[in-house]
């Protein structure tokens, strides 16, 4: 990581919005930021997480985003600036500790990032719109539509927060979390940790009658919030003139608009939104008025849809408003999506775009994400499927989703991280109820066991399963890029910390028994599952083996060479178990002929102990 | 508006290759956005990376058909975006093919490297291809660097804008990826200059 592009004092710099983020932070003071990694805002804590030191700041992955979320409150109650970041399932997990932090007024700015995903480019669980959060929570909004935004609106938000003391969401999507473009840097203050806890019980709890009082004062903060973003820098008008039409858009969405009035020199009226909830009511009234039809364009939900439908109704005017009826719901905008409806909502005509030809998918060979070359969960799999080919997998969320692909289809279902076990407990009491004796096992990796996974082993334990948890310890979160978690000796600072014992928490839940294999070693793990499975009662089946790439990467800055190995075509006999049910992407089958790409090859050694053509490369 | 699309293979380079070319499109004076789509395509996943060179760039997305260069850092990958290349587009591809798992399952085909020149000549005639991971595993005893490779190889077959000159993308990849192993890196540019 290039952290001298985010830490010079001024000038310019080209940044993904995520470091945009973390400018902004550093110009607005903050001093105290937490996070749990989830893309498409991983990259905001792995930034911090590289120059925290440097920028004299506190920094850490928390256990899972609530105890991040409480994290900030703590320094917030402190009077430290706090930032917390996560991705929208995240504010799922937070959103427990962030409803009461609206009640109880923040001591100092307390900001929560959160990036939602459209088409779920790096989420599988849903396409959530997590605005909703904010009026549930009666929490503000800011969302901005580009970099140079993303770090100018983080300033403000921290403004908005500290002047009405409010949590404040910073909500972005994918399309400003992961585009890198040039922003203008100002200069950022020395931060200041400096900070101590005063008692004020009263002001600190909503116990019962406080808690009507302080609710009414939140929604009073909404309205007040209402007025305040009249004139807020984040909203603006483009070309404001008197017109028929108009346009309402927030987020990447109005660059979409832009590129797509320009390149057919319209000059359509466009209300940018920067200040999504609470809506500014009177300059969205400013700007319905006298206009006939309102086409707004936002991804996901019509959650500003609504408010200016609300909006226009209470104010009797009499306009036709555009939206979700004719912009999808569901998905990514795309500038061609976009000009389609203005296209229905104005009846304008759009300059030809080209005509080209589409790929017929058909015919390409798909190419879904797999293991790694030498990933530890594959060979975890395929001792599986040696075993008990036909037990009920129960899935979850990290690398070892990915056994959702042929050939293992080991991960039957998926929700959420941690519910891999929580469900497989629910099924295996059904199970159990109707006396079937199919067998269930749950999969969990080491971050997901800590983040969530814990409770749900508490609990089948105390409510009495019949089941297999294989927790997967890689020793590292691997599938968001590698960060550390509580079973790794370091902190996101890079200071040593003591290692939580995964073994030892799972006696301390009382499992019934223990075993613990190396994924590498084929009949060392499925002697293990074996035993297992014959045992009643909750047990686990630890398989530990450091994630390949972490260990490429230890490699290469230590400068050890790995071996390869290779396929000794004299003894080959074609059968096809290395290619068609190990399925390392290295072990290629053309024209007949079985080979390991050199260039691929980590030298595991694990499709050796499968067959015995395959041989260490002695070269 | 010049735009440049990088394909390949989660794990290739895909997303450092379109930074180079992206800081250097600025370090010539232009304007630069860039997008990529990594995540779960990490993990040997197809990766598309786009880069739009201009000024006054407002959507950072590439739309169907507005592609100017394609470089593909694997056969297959080209095929699969078709059409986000403009009429006029140029094509840069690595023939040395990474064969998906999924051919074994899906039985299906992995095109011969003939087919896919084929199929991407029904749209443009502008089309470079080179064996560039063996020509890098032979430099350097690993393919880390084909990115910086098809770079040179795309400079050399002046298939990038004009601004971005020789001296400009070297100053890039060194700010990009740093001055350790800018000597390899370099060596590795200018060898692609031989095709
Ligand atoms: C609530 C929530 N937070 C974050 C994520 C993003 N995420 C996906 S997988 C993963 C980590 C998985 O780590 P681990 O369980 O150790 O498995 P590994 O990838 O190392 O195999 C995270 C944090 C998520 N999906 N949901």
């Amino acid at each position: 990581m290039n952290k001298e592009k985010i830490l010079k004092p001024k000038g310019k710099s080209f940044l993904m919005g995520d470091e945009a983020i973390v400018r902004g932070a550093l110009e607005a003071g903050v001093g105290f930021v937490s996070t749990y990694p989830g893309t498409p805002a991983t990259e905001i804590g792995d930034t911090f997480s590289a120059l925290a030191k440097d920028a004299g700041i506190y920094f850490e992955y928390s256990a899972n985003e609530k105890i991040a979320m409480e994290a900030i409150i703590g320094a917030s109650l402190c009077s430290i600036r706090g930032l917390v970041a996560f991705k929208h399932f995240g504010l799922n997990v937070a959103c427990d500790s962030l409803l009461p932090a609206a009640y109880i007024e923040a001591r100092a700015g307390l900001v929560i990032v959160v990036s939602d995903d459209p088409s779920g480019w790096s989420s599988i669980q849903s396409e959530q719109d997590s605005r909703h959060f904010a009026t549930m929570a009666n929490i503000p909004i800011i969302e901005p539509a580009d970099q140079q935004e993303a770090k100018d609106l983080i300033k403000y938000a921290f403004e908005i927060s500290e002047k009405f003391k409010t949590p404040v969401l910073f909500r972005i999507t994918t399309r400003v979390a992961h585009v890198s473009a040039p922003v203008e840097l100002k200069p950022f203050p020395k931060p200041t940790l400096k900070g101590d806890f005063q008692k004020d019980i009263k002001k600190f709890n909503a116990f019962k009658p406080r808690i009507t009082e302080m609710h009414n004062q939140l929604l009073q903060k909404i309205e007040t919030l209402r007025k305040e973003f009249v004139d807020s820098k984040a909203n603006f008008i483009v070309n404001n003139k008197k017109n028929s039409t108009g346009i309402i858009c927030s987020g990447v969405s109005f660059l979409h608009v832009m590129e797509i009035l320009e390149k057919n020199k319209l000059t359509i009226p466009v209300l940018k939104l920067g200040t999504i909830y609470p809506l500014p009511t009177k300059l969205i009234i400013d700007f319905l008025k006298n206009k006939e039809r309102v086409l707004i364009v936002e991804e996901l939900d019509p959650f500003v849809e609504n408010q200016v439908a609300i909006i226009a109704q209470t104010n009797k005017l009499q306009i036709e408003i555009f939206g979700k009826n004719i912009i999808p719901q569901s998905g990514e905008l795309t500038p061609a999506i976009i000009e389609n409806a203005m296209t229905a909502a104005f009846n304008i005509k759009m300059v030809a775009r080209n005509v080209t030809l589409s790929p017929s998918k058909g015919d390409i060979p798909r190419r879904f994400p797999v293991f790694c070359p030498g990933c530890p969960h594959r060979a975890t799999f395929y001792s599986i499927k040696q075993i008990v080919p036909d037990a009920i997998f129960g899935g979850d969320i990290g690398c070892y989703m990915m056994g959702i692909f042929p050939p293992y289809f080991t991960q039957d279902f998926q929700y959420a991280m941690g519910a891999g076990l929580g469900i497989s407990h629910g099924i295996n009491k059904i199970l159990q109820l109707n006396k079937s004796d199919k067998k269930n096992i749950a999969f969990v990796g080491d971050a997901t066991f800590f983040h969530a996974g814990i409770p749900a082993l508490i609990n089948a334990i105390h409510n009495k399963a019949n089941l297999l948890l294989v927790i997967m310890d890689n020793s590292i979160t691997a599938m968001t890029g590698l960060q550390p978690n509580p079973g790794t000796d370091k902190t996101g600072m890079g200071e040593p910390t003591s290692k939580t014992s995964i073994e030892e928490l799972v006696k301390a839940c009382g499992a019934n028994s223990l075993e613990i294999s190396d994924a590498y070693n084929l009949k060392q793990t499925q002697a293990a599952i074996k035993t297992q499975l014959e045992k009643p009662g909750v047990n686990v089946l630890l398989v530990r083996r450091k994630c390949a790439l972490l260990m490429l990467k230890e490699s290469r800055q230590q400068g050890i060479k790995r071996p390869t190995f290779q396929v000794d075509q004299k003894e080959c006999e074609h059968c096809g178990t290395c290619y068609t049910k190990f399925s390392c992407p290295a072990i290629k089958h053309e024209n007949g002929i079985t080979e390991i790409d050199q260039t691929m090859c980590v030298g595991c050694g694990v499709c050796a102990q499968i067959c015995s053509a395959i041989k260490i490369n002695k070269k | 508006m010049f735009n440049v699309l990088i394909t390949g293979v989660g794990g290739q380079g895909v997303i450092t290759l379109a930074e180079i070319i992206a800081t250097a499109a600025l370090l010539s004076g232009e304007d630069a956005k860039m997008t990529e789509v990594h995540g779960l395509a990490q993990r040997g996943g197809s990766l598309q990376c786009s880069i739009k060179i201009g000024k006054n760039i407002k959507s950072p997305l590439v739309s169907n058909g507005e592609v100017d260069l394609l470089i593909s850092l694997e056969p297959l990958e080209a095929l699969r975006v078709l059409n986000l290349l403009a009429p006029t587009a140029t094509v840069v591809f690595d023939t040395h093919k990474i064969i998906p798992i999924s051919v074994y399952s899906d039985k299906t085909t992995y095109p011969a490297v003939e087919e896919i020149e084929k199929t991407l000549r029904a749209i443009t005639q502008n089309i470079f291809l080179t064996n560039g991971t063996d020509k890098v595993q032979e430099l350097t005893g690993n393919v880390m660097a084909l990115n910086i490779f098809m770079l040179g190889f795309a400079f050399y077959k002046k298939t990038l804008p004009t601004e971005l000159t020789e001296e400009i993308l070297l100053q890039s990849i060194k700010q990009t990826i740093g001055e350790k192993h800018f000597e390899t890196n370099q060596k590795i540019f200018k060898a692609a200059a031989l095709g």
